[in-house]
């Protein structure tokens, strides 16, 4: 009696057992067939994204060769007359403080990334508009003289907009990564970057934060239409 | 009869080994799924982003294009170049904060009569004016321009190097109505203001707000150098 019992006991585990094999192979195949499916189409989407990025960086150089060759026009211009002289030597200087050349100096790359670790909180482990407003004053408040955010230049009208994954600076939108360049006293800014709340908190939520020093950082010019920049303002003389 | 026992033990603990580690990879799964499914969204609204991003940039090629042509056509007059050279310089000015500007904005007034304004208030409340279009800002008659810090120093907030006392008074240039709209939001700026940080708080739209120049000498370029021929 004792023994059929045993052995009763013993077929029903090994046809559990046997079920709960099945059911886990059936369950890794089906896995990797939806995880193929949907690498392969993250793959596809991820080229796509490159094409449009590269595509995006030729066009900016586009934009930025166009500015330059009307502005090499303007100042190669004929002037017989002599008038225009000091026209184009105060254009020049405005245009530098404005944040409308090109230029490059020491200073400091911040590179923000948004966290691969997944938190509990989805809200936590991405990068928001006031993190980056708040590394922005805290650059300027080292003395920072002229800043870009993946290469858009940072001018008095710029707004930080954070939309879904994207940031918009100067009405472009930009995706993760942001890339913060900052010219000025690179001791001074890295210092006081390194050593703000800001940037403790976000390493604290795991956000990939990273701070170089370097000698010649390029810091490229506001490449906006002017006229819509400034069309509601009125200059009191 | 025990090593029959023994048996049938060893048989459950092996079974309930399984029963884990498979528990285990069915959850890991579908947790992998879930993270994959997130970045597969993330990626198309970046592509959208970034398709809608270069629609723009292919705009304003366009647009250069067509001021270059019309340049062109001005060659070698003297007076059009000065025309065209005035007025950049006038633009230039005016961006770099440079000029006293005038134009229809709104006024936000900020008193700390109760509670105390944070450097992050102003800075947020000046983002949220740049972000709905203001093309020019002050606070206290501290024009903001591109390398403005706003500094939180006691009960004062320091701009441009400037101590500044409460109450502040922010002034905008854009449109008066989407400025006020951008702020009184749902769940916006305005509502935070009154209800968590007890801030006296008032937006007063004006057809003509007068907004100082920077003093020049906050914009500094010393470590700045021109590039030429990248």
């Amino acid at each position: 009696m004792k023994k059929k019992e045993n052995k009763f006991i013993l077929m029903i585990a090994f046809i559990v057992l046997g079920i709960a094999m099945s059911m886990q192979f059936k369950s890794i195949t089906n896995n990797n067939k939806t995880q193929n499916a949907v690498k392969h189409e993250y793959d596809q989407y991820i080229q796509q994204l490159r094409d449009e990025q590269e595509t995006g960086e030729e066009l900016n150089k586009k934009i930025s060769n166009n500015i330059d060759q009307i502005e090499a026009y303007l100042l190669n211009s004929t002037d017989v007359t002599g008038r225009n002289t000091s026209l184009k030597f105060r254009w020049s200087l405005a245009k530098y403080n404005a944040g409308l050349t090109d230029v490059k100096g020491p200073g400091i790359i911040v590179s923000l990334s948004d966290s691969i670790v997944q938190s509990d909180d989805p809200m936590n482990s991405i990068i928001h508009d006031t993190d980056i407003l708040k590394i922005l004053n805290e650059i300027k408040k080292a003395g920072a003289q002229a800043i870009s955010i993946n290469d858009n230049r940072i001018i008095s009208t710029s707004e930080i907009v954070c939309t879904g994954p994207t940031i918009r600076v100067n009405g472009y939108r930009y995706t993760n990564p942001f890339i913060i360049k900052a010219i000025g006293e690179k001791e001074k800014l890295y210092n006081l970057l390194e050593e703000s709340v800001v940037i403790a908190i976000l390493r604290q939520f795991n956000i990939d934060v990273k701070i170089e020093k370097k000698d010649n950082i390029e810091v490229y010019k506001y490449s906006g239409d002017l006229e819509r920049t400034i069309s509601s303002l009125e200059e009191v003389k | 009869v025990n090593r029959k026992i023994l048996s049938i033990t060893v048989v459950c603990i092996i079974l309930g080994i399984i029963l884990a580690v498979q528990y285990r990879s069915v959850y890991n799964n579908t947790y992998l799924e879930g993270i994959e499914g997130k970045r597969l969204e993330d990626i198309k609204t970046q592509l959208l982003m970034e398709k809608q991003k270069n629609d723009d940039l292919r705009l304003r090629i366009e647009e250069l294009e067509t001021q270059k042509e019309e340049l062109e056509g001005a060659y070698s007059n003297t007076t059009s170049v000065e025309k065209t050279l005035k007025k950049e310089l006038d633009y230039s000015r005016m961006i770099a904060g440079l000029t006293d500007v005038k134009g229809a904005g709104i006024v936000v007034t900020l008193d700390n009569s109760v509670g105390l304004v944070a450097d992050s208030d102003i800075l947020n409340i000046v983002n949220e004016l740049r972000a709905s279009g203001a093309q020019a800002i002050s606070v206290n008659g501290q024009r903001i321009v591109a390398v403005s810090e706003i500094r939180e120093a006691g009960r004062y907030i320091v701009i441009n190097g400037n101590k500044l006392m409460p109450p502040y008074y922010i002034k905008a240039i854009a449109d008066p109505v989407s400025l006020k709209n951008a702020l009184n939001l749902v769940g916006g700026i305005a509502e935070n203001f009154q209800e968590m940080y007890n801030i006296k708080y008032s937006i007063e739209m004006v057809d003509e707000i007068v907004i100082p120049k920077v003093d020049s000498s906050i914009i500094k370029t010393n470590y700045l150098e021109p590039m030429k021929n990248k």
